[in-house]
């Protein structure tokens, strides 16, 4: 941080120091240091601040300190000095250049919250005040003033219920200053007051036929940002036409496209009619780039909504890029950082995965020049901003390359590929991030798996991260790039992972485990195995589902039943027993245990031992259990029919209900009858598991 | 798309706020404000300046003692979305000649201007740093004569 020390140092007789006014660039305006010691400080600030300078000295300056140094009042007495200095014509003190802005405000004096409250509610209450008076009374500087104060105050956090009544009427106001005031009113404070809105309708419409391109841009700034379904539905076409018309300026054409696209999520239905398409497309070959800029935008979200009238914006985007990246022609204002204005760069390859690879060759042609140009010839500088925005438009190239070859059109993915698997190891976290995430895309394209598998190692590493944005996506990585091959290797290190990891991805973790093992699994025993310690290992987040698959196929398959049962079986003599395992345990031991070496009572003994902590559910669950044990066993009969009997009286109506009519089953005079309603469970229909639906539905929501 | 913008202070403060979807009352936007506070404050700084964040992604970059945040969708450009906050900064910089957060708590009306002419509707509107500050030279000219 640069210090400038003002050229005349006072020596401040009261405190015995030097007192210099400097000045740091960026973003904290600090005072006096001279030699490290904080000397004395005149600020404008609110008394509550941290002051870091040049990482040295850190002072926090508590209010009696402040008031210590007289700062509160000096700030008071140099802000009656300024606004007299303004009346009089004269420059602002030491606040020259911001002297447009001062006069509006009183001192806000943020102190503690009661006080700075109780301030709040005095300046409210004097606005009410105001306002209640007579229309006439007020006039327009007072007016505007305590709008501003109501809006100040609203954005702190308070609630404010009036004023809204003003912002209808500023915003008729044919006075500049005072509509401003009123629209920016209106879309900050009545924003959930429809009803309000509503009133605003009629004058927002004038102003948007006004042919006044001040008053446009007003109107259709606010509501862009209010949006809305009354506004849609009133004022789409009028936006629409401001749009399209041959007389509308491009600072009002821009701001005319971007209100349109909000109008359109808001209301989808109310698109422009097919007729008006090309005219749109064609408007983006408008020389303004501040204008196509906003309309590729507007553009994007037709190709959304309806994506076939608008392919026409294909080679024109084509066209486009072709002068930004490989001719780098563009106009002065609009380079950042040397490269040929990134984002408008980034939005016309956007567009072009809306929709698939052209047929024409020399578009196609020109398209691989752009693409190819980008991924190779994109190099890290010093600067940080330029190597930021040159990798944006290299990752955004990467994603038309992935959207054109899962379109049947090879492309450019060998070189893709190489790249992205140097940035997975490179030093800086963002690259790394991203090269994951494109990583895990490019997975969906098929013959890339074999190049990506042989850098398992660095992937698994990535899960390793401090970042846990990083650990996400090389979790998604790796569940995409699962297949026979590797799945036991990569389900090794995810279970081993599993046990470090943090709550807000475990359950994920979870499911992708589940779902692997289950797809991938060339020995089913192997999959119950997992399964069994992914419920050791993060039994809650295991839910119903991951143990209703199991019971599926274990039922399912015949020759798995007596392992399943011998394992679960030795999973309960290892404490600590999970709920869920103990759930699996019952009911697998239930149906299978009877072929195991195992006597009953010791599997009967096994489960009861965990029977008193378990819950409602698991309890009822083991009833069943014990009376299955009752029809295989019957030395059991005796141990179990007690606690049927126990749990007659049980408050919970289930337990209940189920301890009775067990307890009337074991003594039924047709015990055969009870043999056939105790049998196995017979098979599963075939359906498709569970937490295939859920992974699907998430990731439906993350496209 | 941008769901909302958002400059906050270390302390929790929140120095101005731009929301693009009406998805969210006030009461919701108080909340969300304090959750993406508290994301961003506990994050590293070595850590990349991407949070996943309930189904959204909030790209996030910090300047002295203010952090600017924007939360987007999870398929946007995160790296231009970086690079955009900033261009704002650069943007506020030139506008309030060596900015400082008290700049932006006096003049909050004016960062609302500034902002409504680089972003809109939840895009990007206007990239040349030169056509946004002359528009508000104009409109500070408007408001002048007006007033």
């Amino acid at each position: 941080m640069e210090l400038f020390f003002e050229k005349n140092s006072v020596f401040d007789e009261k405190y015995q120091m030097e007192k210099v006014h400097c000045d740091i660039s960026m973003y904290t305006k600090i005072v006096n240091l001279k030699r490290g010691r904080v000397l004395s400080v005149e600020t404008l600030f609110s008394p509550f601040l941290i002051f870091e300078v040049s990482g040295v000295i850190q002072v926090k300056l508590s209010e009696s300190e402040l008031r210590k140094n007289d700062t509160i009042a000096r700030f008071d007495e140099f802000h009656q000095r300024n606004k007299e200095c303004e009346n009089r014509g004269e420059g602002g003190g030491e606040r020259e250049k911001k002297k447009n802005s001062d006069d509006l405000y009183v001192p806000k004096k943020k102190k503690k919250n009661k006080e700075e409250r109780e301030r709040v509610d005095k300046e409210l209450a004097k606005i009410r005040a105001a306002f209640d008076k007579p229309a006439k009374d007020l006039k327009g500087y007072a007016q505007r003033k305590y709008m501003w104060k109501i809006m100040y105050i609203y954005i702190l956090g308070y609630t404010v219920d009036f004023g809204h009544m003003q912002c209808v009427d500023l915003i008729r106001s044919q006075k500049f200053a005072e509509k401003q005031v009123g629209y920016v009113g209106v879309s900050l404070l009545l924003i959930e007051y429809t009803e309000m809105l509503r009133l605003c309708i009629q004058t927002i419409k004038n102003d948007l036929s006004s042919q006044n391109e001040v008053f446009q841009a007003l109107a259709l700034t606010c509501i862009a940002n209010v949006g809305g379904v009354e506004f849609a539905e009133a004022l789409t076409s009028d936006v629409q036409q401001l749009l399209v018309s041959g007389s509308s300026l491009a600072m009002v054409r821009k701001k005319a496209a971007l209100c349109l696209l909000r109008l359109l999520r808001q209301y989808p239905d109310n698109l422009p009619p097919a007729e008006m398409a090309p005219d749109i497309v064609r408007l983006a070959e408008q020389k303004n780039i501040g204008v196509v800029t906003s309309l590729l935008s507007l553009l994007t979200g037709l190709a959304t909504y309806d994506n076939a009238n608008y392919k026409g914006v294909v080679p024109l985007a084509i066209k486009l890029l072709h002068t930004l990246a490989i001719d780098r022609q563009c106009a002065k204002e609009y380079i950042y950082y040397r490269t040929p204005d990134p984002w408008l760069q980034i939005k016309l390859l956007r567009i072009l995965q809306y929709y698939p690879p052209l047929d024409d060759k020399t578009s196609l042609d020109k398209l691989q020049e752009i693409l190819d140009r980008i991924v190779t010839k994109t190099e890290v500088t010093q600067s940080v901003n330029k190597n930021h925005a040159d990798h944006a438009i290299l990752f955004e190239a990467m994603n038309v390359i992935i959207h054109l070859n899962l379109h049947g059109q090879k492309m450019l993915h060998e070189r893709a590929i190489h790249k992205l698997l140097h940035f997975i190891n490179v030093k800086e976290g963002n690259i790394r991030y991203l090269g994951l995430d494109a990583l895990a895309r490019l997975a969906r394209i098929g013959d890339t798996h074999p190049t990506i598998k042989r850098h398992l190692r660095t992937i698994q590493f990535s899960l390793d991260d401090n970042d846990i944005s990083i650990r996400k996506r090389a979790l998604d990585l790796l569940y995409s790039i699962c297949d026979e091959t590797n799945v036991q290797e990569i389900l090794d290190h995810l279970l081993h992972y599993l046990s470090k990891a943090e709550y807000a991805m475990r359950e994920e973790m979870v499911l992708k485990i589940a779902i692997l093992a289950e797809k991938f699994a060339t020995d089913m025993k192997w999959y119950i195995n997992i399964v069994l310690q992914l419920i050791t290992v993060a039994g809650d987040f295991v839910t119903e589902d991951v143990w209703h698959r199991v019971v599926q196929i274990v039922t399912n398959n015949e020759d798995l039943q007596k392992y399943a049962a011998q394992k679960v079986y030795e999973n309960l003599q290892n404490p600590p027993v999970h709920e869920s395992l103990l759930k699996v345990a019952g009911y697998i031991l239930g149906e299978f245990g009877h072929m195991l070496d195992s006597t009953g009572m010791d599997q009967f003994n096994a489960l009861n031992k965990h029977f008193q902590s378990a819950t409602i559910n698991t309890k009822a669950l083991l009833l069943s259990t014990y009376m299955k044990f009752v029809n295989m066993y019957e030395d059991l009969a005796s141990t179990i029919v007690p606690i049927f009997k126990n749990f007659k009286t049980s408050i919970d109506c289930e337990i209940q209900q189920r301890a009775v009519e067990y307890e009337v089953m074991t003594s039924y005079e047709n015990q055969e009858l009870i043999s056939q309603v105790w049998d196995a469970m017979p098979d599963f229909p075939e359906r498709e598991s569970n937490l295939m639906k859920i992974i699907r539905k998430r990731e439906g929501g993350k496209e | 798309m941008i769901y909302f913008v958002l400059l906050q202070n270390k302390q929790g403060k929140t120095r101005m706020s731009k929301w693009y979807t009406g998805d969210w009352g006030t009461d919701d936007k108080r909340d969300i404000e304090k959750e993406v506070h508290r994301l961003v404050t506990n994050r590293n700084q070595k850590f990349t300046n991407f949070i996943e964040w309930r189904n959204y992604k909030v790209i996030y970059r910090r300047y002295a003692g203010l952090y600017f945040s924007l939360c987007v969708d999870t398929n946007d450009n995160e790296l231009g979305y970086l690079e955009s906050i900033h261009l704002f900064v650069e943007l506020l910089d030139q506008y309030f000649g060596n900015v400082c957060e008290l700049d932006l708590v006096f003049n909050f009306h004016k960062v609302l201007a500034l902002v409504d002419e680089y972003y809109l509707a939840g895009e990007i509107q206007e990239t040349a740093k030169k056509t946004i500050l002359e528009r508000m030279e104009e409109l500070e000219k408007l408001e002048a004569q007006s007033s």
